[in-house]
């Protein structure tokens, strides 16, 4: 297993050398895709969730106090993407939050579509194994 | 109500700034700061340190991936450990009291504390090196230590780097830097997957969760433009003591009672 770690280390995404079909420069292409992909996800994951964060808190400071962003519990996905678009601040809070949670997986499905375009099997595996485990903690919290 | 908030939001700044400053995750400061100062319940501390742990180590991942500093392939295989363990960690964090959550924390951060004093002492010798081919040995090995680094993380709120880059770099035989962007593009993918269990049983708080990862986004992008140098060795001793601090407080009041609501 770990002969497939052998590999500089300059090139994260870098196909093993024995992938057949494809051309060096093609696989220059998608690994350097990939890796813009899996940055941008992260990048802009956080700041949209972040800044969604932030316009709840100062929404809700507005609209007299904070308490305003006390919670109803339990809300649903959809409930609460209602209520972010009438610019309810607890809505908003929340669905700020959802978003920063999703961001991991978001960036996850990239890297398995990634390694997928790569042909990298070994890898497209793994990544659908973390995923899977995701998935599983995701249902956990819908329960 | 006002005020509180922004003083959280403060706090996250500090702890963003502090977190890239130090290298030290954010999420050693947010806890004991919310649950000793703000007396937040352990448990929603830990969920808020999670989300925050999320949105700093994002824009740092993201900035690693792009200069290739990150071994994505291997981070991959070792979060099929770190996710685990951190789903594991999360559910007997759920059925641990607060008195024994407090104490394990303590532990960790004395731990990270002495890992600072050892670091203060030799922090330049770990800047130079530059990123050359290596090969990844003992795998099996760094799954499992992977595992417990999850564990710790989905327990106790926080990245884990302080396990997870010298399980890379010292037994595994990966290049310290591209260590510490590894550990830091496992960061989001375990702290999420414990993260979800403690939104499933009401430990975020939107009113806790928002300001302070409001503040600790913009107190890693401050830090990261305006503190790109070295940090000096005193202030690293500085926040091992703080560090060393908080444990002592944590420890004091759990064994008198003082987490009991």
């Amino acid at each position: 297993m770990a002969v497939l770690h052998n590999r500089r280390a300059a090139g994260g995404l870098r196909a093993p050398q024995t992938t057949p079909m494809l051309n060096d420069s093609s696989v220059h292409e998608y690994e350097d895709k990939a890796q813009k992909a899996i940055a941008a996800a992260l990048r802009y994951g956080s700041s949209i969730s972040t800044a969604i964060m932030a316009l709840a808190l100062i929404l809700g400071l507005l609209r007299g106090g904070a308490d305003i962003l006390q919670p109803e519990p339990a809300a649903l996905p959809a409930m609460l993407l209602r209520r972010a678009l009438r610019f309810d601040p607890a809505g908003l809070a929340e669905l700020g939050i959802l978003l920063l949670l999703l961001t991991p997986v978001f960036r996850v499905l990239i890297a398995v579509l990634a390694f997928g375009l790569e042909r990298d099997t070994k890898y497209v595996l793994i990544s659908l194994g973390v995923l899977a485990v995701m998935v599983f903690s995701m249902g956990y919290a819908l329960n | 109500m006002w005020l509180r908030l922004c003083e959280l939001v403060l706090l996250g700044v500090v702890a963003g700034g502090a977190g890239s400053l130090t290298g030290i995750g954010g999420g050693l400061i947010i806890t004991p700061v919310l649950t000793l100062v703000f007396g937040v319940p352990i448990h929603q501390a830990i969920a808020t340190s999670l989300c925050c742990v999320i949105a700093t180590s994002s824009g740092a991942a993201a900035s690693y991936i792009e200069q290739r500093l990150s071994d994505i392939r291997l981070g991959m295989t070792l979060e099929l450990a770190t996710t685990v363990g951190a789903i594991s960690g999360s559910l007997v964090a759920a059925i641990l009291s607060r008195e024994a959550l407090a104490i394990l924390f303590a532990f960790l951060l004395t731990y990270a504390g002495a890992t600072m004093v050892r670091r203060s002492q030799e922090a330049e010798a770990v800047k130079s090196g530059g990123v050359e081919t290596y090969q990844v040995k003992r795998l099996p090995l760094g799954l499992c230590g992977s595992g417990a680094a999850g564990v710790i993380s989905g327990m106790l709120g926080v990245g884990g780097g302080v396990i997870k880059v010298p399980l890379m770099y010292l037994v595994m035989g990966v290049p310290f830097k591209v260590a510490t962007a590894t550990s830091n593009f496992m960061i989001g993918v375990t702290a999420a997957a414990s993260a979800f269990i403690y939104y499933a049983r009401g430990d975020v708080r939107p009113l806790i969760t928002a300001p302070t990862a409001v503040g600790v986004f913009l107190g890693a992008g401050l830090g990261a433009r305006f503190l790109r140098r070295t940090p000096s060795r005193w202030l690293i001793l500085l926040f091992s003591f703080i560090a060393f601090y908080f444990a002592a407080i944590m420890i004091w009041k759990s064994l008198h009672g003082g987490f009991a609501q």
